[in-house]
C-alpha cells in the first residue's frame, strides 16, 4: 500500500486552481463592498444593521471523519453587514474546535471564512437565512503531529429571533468541508457539522 | 467606508489563507495508521511446528488432574446408553476451538487501540492464529518520534472448549462446561479468572493491585522508535500452540462438589499442583517491530531434522531464554483447601471444627511470613518464592523463532541488526518449550545490513 507520509508537492494544476478560486472570492468581495444601503433604510429593519455575535454548541465529525474523532463542544464569533436593501448579508466567521477520540487521535480546527447569507423572503417573526461560504481552516492533528491550513467550504442555515432592535438569538447549523482531495495521494476530506445557539448584537454604525 | 475597509481586509485575509494551503493529507493519515498490530498464537514467528496430537497416555493431563483422573472419568461414563455418557474420542482429544476476547490495547500506557475485538480460532494448523500468519488488531496512530517498550493487552476472556464437569465423589459426567463469549453461550471454560499465581499472588500484601492478565504486559523485544513516516508492524506472539495442558479444579456450590476438567496454557513456567485454585503466570508472550520492505530472511542448514531455531538480540544472553530448571516451585506444606464438613452429624462437625482450627493456626503463621524479607525457618516463604518468581519473570521468548524440518531453516522478516542464532534439536514434548540451546561452531553472530533488505542472509548452523 502506498502511503503519503512526507507530504506531496502541489502540482501546477493545483496552484492555478487555488489562484482561480482566490481571485473569484476576492473579486466577489470587492464588488460587494461598494453596495451599501442608506442608514435611513436600515433603521426600519434592525436586522439589516451590521451585526456582531457569538455562537456555542455541539460540533460533530460526520461521514468518514466520524471514525477518527468524536463529537465535542465548540464556539465562535461572527460579523455581518447587509448589502444595501437586498436580502443578502456578507459575513466573516471564526471559531475554535477541538475534537478528541477514545484513542490518541485529536484534531484542532480554527476555521476562518467569509460567507454570503440570503434571507428567505417570507415574513414571520423568525428570520431564516441560508449561508454559503469559503475560506481556510488551520488544522492540527495529534498524534501524527501535523498542522497546516486547508481550504474550507461551508454551507448551512440559521434561524433568528429578534430581541427588539438591539439583539437576536438564533439556532445555526452548518456543514464544513476541509478540502484535501486536491493534495496528491489524498482520498479523504474532513467533514464536520457545527450546530449551536447564537446571539448577535445589531450595531447602528450610521447616525 | 469603515465597513468597506473592514470587508476588504477580511477578504484579503481570506485570500491569503486560501493561497497558502498545506500539502499533507491529514485525514488520510488519521484514517490509515502506519502502525499495525498482528497477533499470533505461536512460539515461532514463522513456520510453526504442527500441532502435536493428543497423547493417549494422558501425558497432556497435568498432574493437577488427581481428584477425577482421566481414565477413571472415562470408565465411570462408558455406557453409551446412559444420560452421562462421555465419548472417549471427544475427551481424548485436544480442544477444537480457542476463543479470545480483548478489551483494548495500549502501548506504554497510551490508548492507541481502544477497540474491543473477539476472535475464534480453530485448533488446527490452517488457522491464521496458529499457522504463522496471525490476525490484525484494529488500532489508531501512536505518537511520532516516541520510543516504546511494552504493549499492554487487556484480555477479557480466553476459552478452550472440550471442558467437562464431573461429580467429585462418583466421577459421573454432569455436563459440558459453558461460558459467555461475545454475548453468546458457548461450550468451553474461561481460564482468564484463573490467571493468578497459586498461593503467591493471593498472599502478598500487594495482591489487590496484582493483575497478570488485565493487562498482559508484552515486552517489545528490541524496543520501537516510531518515526511516523514508515509503516511498522508489531508482531505480538502469545505461546498457545503446542503449549496446552488439561487441568482440574474443584468447584463447590453448597454441598455439591464438582470436578471441572478444562484445557489451559501449560504450567511449564509456573507449576500448577493438585488443589491449586489458580493456574496463572503461564501466558508467555513477546512482541517485536519491523518495517515491511526493510527486512531480510536468514536462512541456513541445521544439524538434523525437527529443530527449533531462534534469533535473539546480540546484546542479550541465551540464559535469559532458558528456563532455570534448578529453580522449581518451592516445596511447601501449604494447605490449599480449607477443611469442609463431611456430613451434618455431630462427629462430622466436631472433626470439621478441629481441622479448621488447625488450618487457621497454620494459615496465620504462614501469612505472617509471606511478606517478611530475610525469612528463615521451616515455614520460610518470602525468600524462596521471590527467587522462584524472579527466575520466571526474567524468562524471555525469542523475538524470532522457527521450526525446521528437513535440515533447513528460514527466519523471515528480520530487521537490520546483529543477532545471535541458536538451535535446539532435543525432543520437546507438548506443553514444553526448548530448554537447551546450541550454537554454530562458527559462532552465534549474524549481521543483517540495511542493504540486505528483500534478500537473504545465510547462516549455516554447523555443530
Amino acid at each position: 500500500m502506498t502511503k503519503n507520509r512526507q507530504g506531496a508537492d502541489s502540482t501546477g494544476i493545483d496552484m492555478s486552481m487555488k489562484k482561480t478560486i482566490a481571485i473569484v472570492i476576492f473579486s466577489f468581495c470587492l464588488a460587494l463592498t461598494f453596495m451599501h444601503g442608506r442608514a435611513e433604510a436600515r433603521e426600519s429593519d434592525p436586522f439589516k444593521l451590521p451585526q456582531v455575535g457569538v455562537w456555542f454548541g455541539p460540533i460533530t465529525p460526520v461521514y468518514e471523519t466520524r471514525k477518527e474523532v468524536d463529537t465535542a463542544l465548540g464556539g465562535g464569533a461572527f460579523v455581518r453587514v447587509n448589502l444595501g436593501q437586498s436580502p443578502f448579508k456578507l459575513g466573516m466567521d471564526g471559531s475554535y474546535q477541538k475534537y478528541k477520540s477514545k484513542s490518541l487521535n485529536e484534531v484542532k480546527l480554527v476555521p476562518l471564512y467569509g460567507s454570503i447569507l440570503y434571507r428567505l423572503p417570507f415574513s414571520s417573526l423568525l428570520v431564516f437565512q441560508l449561508k454559503l461560504g469559503a475560506g481556510g481552516s488551520y488544522i492540527k492533528a495529534f498524534p501524527i503531529n501535523k498542522s497546516q491550513w486547508d481550504p474550507l467550504f461551508v454551507g448551512g442555515g440559521e434561524m433568528s429571533f429578534p430581541l427588539g432592535a438591539t439583539a437576536a438569538i438564533g439556532l445555526r447549523v452548518e456543514y464544513l468541508m476541509l478540502y484535501e482531495k486536491h493534495i496528491s495521494g489524498a482520498k479523504k476530506n474532513g467533514n464536520f457539522v457545527n450546530t449551536g445557539l447564537s446571539i448577535n448584537f445589531n450595531l447602528d454604525m450610521f447616525d | 467606508m469603515k465597513i468597506q475597509k473592514t470587508i476588504l481586509i477580511a477578504s484579503a485575509l481570506g485570500v491569503f489563507i486560501f493561497s497558502g494551503c498545506g500539502d499533507t493529507p491529514i485525514f488520510d493519515m488519521l484514517a490509515n495508521a502506519n502502525f499495525k498490530v498482528v497477533l499470533k498464537g505461536t512460539y515461532e514467528s514463522n513456520a510453526p511446528r504442527s500441532w502435536i496430537p493428543y497423547a493417549a497416555d494422558g501425558s497432556m493431563n497435568d498432574d493437577a488432574v488427581s481428584l477425577i483422573p482421566g481414565n477413571f472419568a472415562l470408565q465411570a461414563n462408558s455406557d453409551s446408553s446412559s444420560n452421562h455418557y462421555l465419548n472417549p474420542s471427544v475427551y481424548n482429544s485436544l480442544p477444537s476451538n480457542f476463543y479470545l476476547d480483548i478489551a483494548e490495547m495500549t502501548i506504554d500506557g497510551e490508548k492507541f487501540a481502544p477497540f474491543r475485538r473477539v476472535y475464534r480460532s480453530s485448533v488446527s494448523d490452517a488457522d491464521p492464529f496458529f499457522d504463522g500468519t496471525g490476525f490484525e488488531y484494529k488500532n489508531d496512530n501512536v505518537v511520532s518520534g516516541r520510543s516504546y517498550d511494552t504493549l499492554q493487552i487487556y484480555v477479557r476472556k480466553m476459552i478452550f472448549d472440550n471442558a467437562q464437569s464431573f461429580n467429585a465423589t462418583t466421577g459421573i459426567f454432569e455436563k459440558d462446561l459453558q461460558s459467555l463469549f461475545d454475548e453468546s453461550t458457548i461450550n468451553g471454560y474461561d481460564i482468564n479468572p484463573d490467571q493468578s499465581l497459586a498461593i503467591y499472588d493471593t498472599l502478598r500484601k500487594e495482591k489487590d493491585t496484582t493483575n497478570r492478565i488485565f493487562p498482559l504486559e508484552v515486552p517489545i523485544s528490541g524496543g520501537l522508535v516510531f518515526d511516523g513516516k514508515k509503516d511498522y508492524i508489531i508482531e505480538t506472539r502469545m505461546v498457545v500452540k503446542n503449549f496446552l495442558r488439561r487441568y482440574e479444579k474443584l468447584y463447590i456450590v453448597g454441598s455439591a462438589y464438582s470436578s471441572h476438567h478444562f484445557w489451559g496454557l501449560s504450567d511449564w513456567s509456573h507449576e500448577v499442583r493438585a488443589n491449586d485454585v489458580y493456574i496463572g503466570g503461564n501466558v508467555l508472550s513477546v512482541a517485536r517491530a519491523y518495517t515491511p520492505g526493510e527486512t531480510a530472511d536468514i536462512i541456513g542448514s541445521v544439524p538434523g531434522p525437527d529443530t527449533y531455531v531462534i534469533a535473539i538480540p546480540s546484546t542479550d544472553e541465551i540464559a535469559s531464554y532458558k528456563l532455570d530448571s534448578l529453580i522449581v516451585r518451592p516445596d511447601d506444606n501449604y494447605y490449599a483447601l480449607a477443611p469442609v464438613a463431611a456430613g451434618t452429624d455431630i462427629a462430622s462437625n466436631l472433626e470439621y471444627f478441629v481441622s479448621n482450627q488447625k488450618y487457621m493456626d497454620f494459615y496465620a503463621s504462614y501469612v505472617m511470613n509471606v511478606n517478611k524479607a530475610d525469612d528463615l525457618g521451616l515455614l520460610s516463604y518470602h525468600d524462596v518464592w521471590t527467587v522462584h518468581e524472579t527466575s520466571r519473570e526474567s524468562l524471555k521468548i525469542p523475538l524470532l523463532a522457527t521450526w525446521s524440518t528437513g535440515g533447513r531453516y528460514t527466519l523471515t522478516n528480520v530487521s537490520p541488526g546483529t543477532y545471535k542464532i541458536y538451535y535446539s534439536n532435543l525432543p520437546v514434548s507438548a506443553g514444553s518449550l526448548p530448554v537447551s540451546f546450541a550454537t554454530s561452531s562458527s559462532g552465534p553472530d549474524v549481521v543483517v545490513l540495511a542493504s540486505d533488505a528483500g534478500s537473504t542472509v545465510t547462516k549455516n548452523l554447523l555443530p
